[in-house]
């Protein structure tokens, strides 16, 4: 029986990771359509308004998901960035590559939704709290991603300061978690939390879960679709390259022959 | 939960609608704009890159059987 690292190897070849994620796709895409279409229509119209915010927390239902998939996204971004300094896995560098700008959108709608969340019911578009600072180094943090992979003409080298870039940016996922614990903080305290029970009413719960599931679907099944593209450009430049090495022997074989005869 | 509880009404109509309606088209509006002109632009991408592919080893396949694999 192969173990989980020869398993884990195999895997992370771009050849197999495509035979493997190809047939999945189209489910992914159909369930993340149908949860967000549930999560949306039922956390827009069908929930009841909140006490105090009234229908301004509706935002949430999109707030919650961008800001999940912020941290998600960077999290496996520092993960690809561990794999690609520790074995050097290609897919690993293409998935950091494609990961990078989808957590920046998901950073950036973030913090717009919370800006127009803030407005209404904090009377602020912006304030330099902890949590929503935290949040703006995430976004900075992707963006310097994206520019450094791409900084280098050798790619290994916009590889390899990426990925220490990746790492060391991690410690700001903590940091945006437990700012609300830490400083006293506009932003208020996670309604979620894994040791205690939802302190939102289920009601308006049920329908987060839905739209935050959607959007992880569709955010995964958006990487995938980038990492196979990306997957397929760098095996169409080896092809053209190596074209270009068959036809430039060939003349110079030609050339070798002309100068015997 | 059903349709008699449908708050449609409330912050899309009305006074309401000049701040938290517009606030909420807005939220919900960019982001779903941005998700679905970013799944687009992957598939059109990988549209791309497959047409270049197909027509690259349609080129070389005579005379390099290597490439069709």
């Amino acid at each position: 029986m192969p173990s989980f690292s020869s398993w884990f190897h195999r895997t992370a070849n771009p050849g197999v990771f495509l035979r493997i994620t190809k047939p999945c796709l189209p489910f992914l895409s159909g369930f993340s359509l149908l949860f967000l279409s549930i999560g949306l229509i039922w956390g827009l119209f069908f929930t009841p308004a909140d006490w105090q915010q009234g229908d301004m927390m509706r935002v949430m239902y999109i707030h919650v998901p961008m800001a999940w998939l912020a941290s998600a996204c960077y999290f496996s971004l520092a993960i690809c960035a561990l794999l690609s300094l520790i074995w050097r896995h290609s897919l690993a560098d293409l998935a950091a590559m494609e990961i990078g700008p989808i957590g920046a959108a998901s950073a950036a709608l973030c913090l717009i939704t919370g800006s127009l969340w803030g407005k209404p019911t904090w009377g602020t578009w912006w304030a330099w709290d902890a949590r929503l600072t935290s949040v703006l180094i995430l976004f900075f943090l992707y963006l310097g991603h994206i520019a450094l992979i791409r900084a280098f003409d050798d790619p290994r080298r916009g590889q390899k300061a990426a990925a220490i870039l990746a790492l060391a940016g991690a410690l700001d996922l903590p940091i945006i978690k437990f700012s609300v614990q830490w400083w006293n903080s506009l932003h208020q305290a996670d309604s979620i939390t894994l040791t205690h029970a939802p302190t939102i009413s289920w009601s308006l719960l049920y329908p987060l879960i839905f739209s935050t599931l959607g959007f992880t679907l569709g955010a995964s099944t958006l990487i995938i679709t980038r990492l196979h593209a990306a997957i397929l450009e760098k095996r169409f430049y080896n092809l053209l390259l190596q074209e270009m090495i068959e036809e430039k022997s060939l003349q110079k074989e030609n050339t070798q022959q002309g100068d015997i005869f | 939960m059903s349709f008699s509880s449908l708050s449609f009404p409330a912050w899309l109509s009305g006074a309401e609608w000049s701040h938290h309606g517009l606030y909420i088209t807005l939220s919900y509006g960019i982001s779903l704009f941005f998700f679905i002109f970013l799944t687009y632009q992957a598939h059109q991408r990988l549209k791309k890159i497959q047409q270049k592919l197909s027509q690259l080893s349609s080129q070389t396949a005579p005379a390099s059987p290597s490439l069709k694999k």
